[in-house]
């Protein structure tokens, strides 16, 4: 028997249909979390077989598509121990932030998977890895930031959209950044980078101005033409965690530039260069209060094969 | 009068259609003919014109198409303003010119700066009704990680590039490719295998150094062949898009472009008299190049090539995707 819906319920329950969806109740946070764990206990031993693949998979590394098997899988690969697990049961992302190896020389690797029906359709790496010219913070003497860890957030009342306009208000700061802010960064604001500190140490940004706010409010990252392919796949509105993935362009046409107090700055790369990046960024009492995350060097302009 | 079947004939009529003539033509080929209307000279001016127009930061002058696609190590982006011409600060004298009438292609390997450093440039230009259509750039800066880069000042194209062949030297542009993909094959899992000939004098300039006589892989055996037969490039897991869009028959030149994929699914490995190697890096990687061969007799006697590092497995926009390396 057929069985006939009214025109006005059934558009109403196509309007919907995407929300419902999107809640991906097949997956929670520890189903998520378990398939992240056990495709990282896989990729150590190089045995992909037993994971729960869709019939669609599509996996990258650096931003370039390739088969399960090839690039990390193949290279002797490890993984440390700990790290941190960011799933969004909303999404149907998560992503584990951590330390890996390739014969045995440590990378930082932020990995994302997606999960839909319990079964994993995509795969997105980045290993920020010792040797390139993007900085690389010694794994002997990392320390992952502590506000990661922490739970749960003051920031919890914010809503999502909340979450993402701070982080995107961010990246439109450090964009052709000459001083003006487009978010809310907390005074003692931290950022690490490959397990190197930016804003404090002897980077070479910390040496100019210290924490994330006064980096941007003196123009250190006007270098830093576009931030693009912005994404935002993970979002944990009750320990105020944002995973952003992007592009950033160095088209470099100068090397020399003056910070907004009048100090002689200079790129450090004098050649047209991208960074891909995955960044955690902690919120607490509406402000971005620490970022830690994987920048991967990586030629001009290279184009997202996840959104552009 | 026998009638035809109604669908035969819709067939027939189709095949006979627009379509039908389009795919008449030879695969890949706009037209049956080929027209050069720009000879070498043509051609190698086209280059000329474009490095000018290029250090002028004006590429009004540069004479293209306007549907041109121009990709600077393997990255499309818009002609003008981005890549090399927002940088570039001179062109330097002195290059290795190589133009192909039959394709419309011209490449010019020479060192240019960018805000004063110097850079190794390999360029490839495509012509079609005097105009240029394809602009692919291999550009290998510093700093980057370990690889060949040659002192920019002591830098000398072999002259014996610019020879016009003897009769018996000459070889058809098949078997010039030919020769050129044997190189490439030899250096995929390099095992002591060698696919292609190479003359006893055969010299390679790689990034401005020589990798053959002095530099890189010089230290452990010197020549050509040599090296090919010791196992020196096993970390080669693939010599992937290869295209060979330049061959100039008189004077025995190929130039082609292609990836070496660096797997890394080991960091040693063992040459054939038994040496132990370590790999440099222990991470997968990828050299994405645009490379000459000067071929004599259908023997490789010299080798010039720019190349620089790219993410592990790049595409290339220009060559097909990558799907002969899917299941490797």
């Amino acid at each position: 028997m057929l069985i006939r819906l009214p025109s006005a319920l059934a558009a109403a329950l196509l309007v919907c249909a995407p929300a419902v969806l999107a809640q991906n109740p097949s997956c929670d946070a520890a189903c998520l979390t378990s398939i992240a764990e056990r495709y990282l206990q896989d990729v150590a031993r190089q045995d992909a077989s037993g994971l729960p693949w869709a019939d669609r998979v599509r996996y990258t590394e650096n931003n370039v598509a390739m088969m399960i098997g090839d690039g990390f899988w193949g290279a002797g690969p490890g993984v440390s121990a700990g790290g941190l697990f960011l799933p969004d049961a909303i999404t149907g992302n998560i992503v584990w932030f951590g330390i890996t190896s390739e014969h045995g020389q440590a990378a930082y690797h932020g990995l994302r998977l997606r999960v839909q029906d319990a079964q994993i359709t995509e795969v997105e790496s980045y290993l920020g890895r010792e040797g390139t010219p993007e900085v690389f913070g010694k794994v002997d003497q990392y320390r992952p930031e502590p506000a990661f860890a922490e739970r749960p957030s003051s920031a919890a009342g914010l809503s999502r959209e909340q979450l993402v306009a701070l982080v995107d208000g961010y990246f439109n700061s450090k964009q052709q950044n000459n001083g003006q802010v487009f978010t809310a960064v907390a005074a003692d604001c931290r950022q690490q980078t490959n397990g190197k500190s930016i804003t404090s140490g002897d980077h070479w940004a910390a040496t100019v101005a210290r924490g994330c706010a006064a980096q941007l409010r003196a123009g250190l990252f006007k270098p830093v033409d576009r931030i693009r392919a912005r994404r935002y796949p993970v979002i944990d509105e009750k320990r105020g965690i944002v995973v952003a993935l992007s592009i950033e362009d160095h088209a470099t046409r100068f090397v020399d530039y003056v910070s907004t107090d009048g100090k002689p700055l200079a790129v450090e790369v004098e050649y047209p260069n991208s960074r891909g990046r995955l960044d955690l960024f902690k919120i607490s009492e509406g402000e971005i209060v620490a970022i830690e995350g994987v920048s991967v060097f990586l030629p001009y302009y290279i184009h997202s094969l996840w959104q552009d | 009068m026998p009638k035809m079947p109604l669908m035969p004939l819709l067939l027939f009529c189709t095949l006979l259609g627009g379509h039908g003539i389009v795919q008449a033509q030879a695969p890949g080929q706009p037209s049956a003919v080929s027209k050069t209307n720009c000879d070498r000279d043509c051609l190698l001016e086209f280059t000329r014109n474009y490095l000018r127009a290029l250090a002028n930061h004006d590429p009004d002058s540069a004479r293209l198409s306007d549907t041109v696609v121009f990709s600077e190590n393997n990255v499309t982006m818009p002609v003008g303003n981005d890549g090399l011409w927002g940088t570039l600060s001179k062109v330097r004298d002195g290059a290795l010119e190589v133009a192909d009438t039959r394709t419309g292609n011209a490449a010019w390997f020479g060192i240019v700066e960018e805000h004063g450093n110097p850079a190794y440039l390999a360029l490839r230009l495509k012509v079609e009704n005097r105009l240029v259509t394809e602009i692919e750039t291999i550009v290998n800066r510093l700093p980057d990680m370990p690889k060949p880069f040659g002192d920019p000042d002591q830098v000398v194209h072999d002259a014996s590039w610019d020879d016009l062949l003897d009769k018996e030297e000459l070889r058809p542009r098949e078997r010039l490719v030919a020769v050129a993909d044997g190189y490439f094959s030899t250096v995929e899992l390099n095992d002591g295998q060698v696919f292609t000939d190479f003359t006893d004098d055969c010299g390679r300039l790689e990034n401005g150094i020589s990798t053959t006589s002095n530099g890189g892989s010089a230290s452990i055996a010197q020549g050509c062949e040599q090296q090919f037969k010791l196992g020196i490039y096993r970390i080669n897991k693939r010599v992937r898009e290869r295209r060979y869009p330049l061959v100039d028959e008189e004077r025995g030149i190929v130039v082609a472009s292609g990836f070496f994929d660096h797997a890394n699914t080991f960091d040693r490995y063992t040459l054939t008299d038994g040496r132990e190697m370590k790999t440099v890096l222990k991470w997968p990687n990828s050299i994405s190049l645009l490379e000459a061969f000067k071929i004599r007799g259908g023997k490789i006697s010299r080798i010039e090539a720019v190349f620089t590092y790219v993410p592990y497995f790049m595409p290339s926009p220009f060559a097909h995707a990558n799907v002969d390396f899917q299941t490797r």
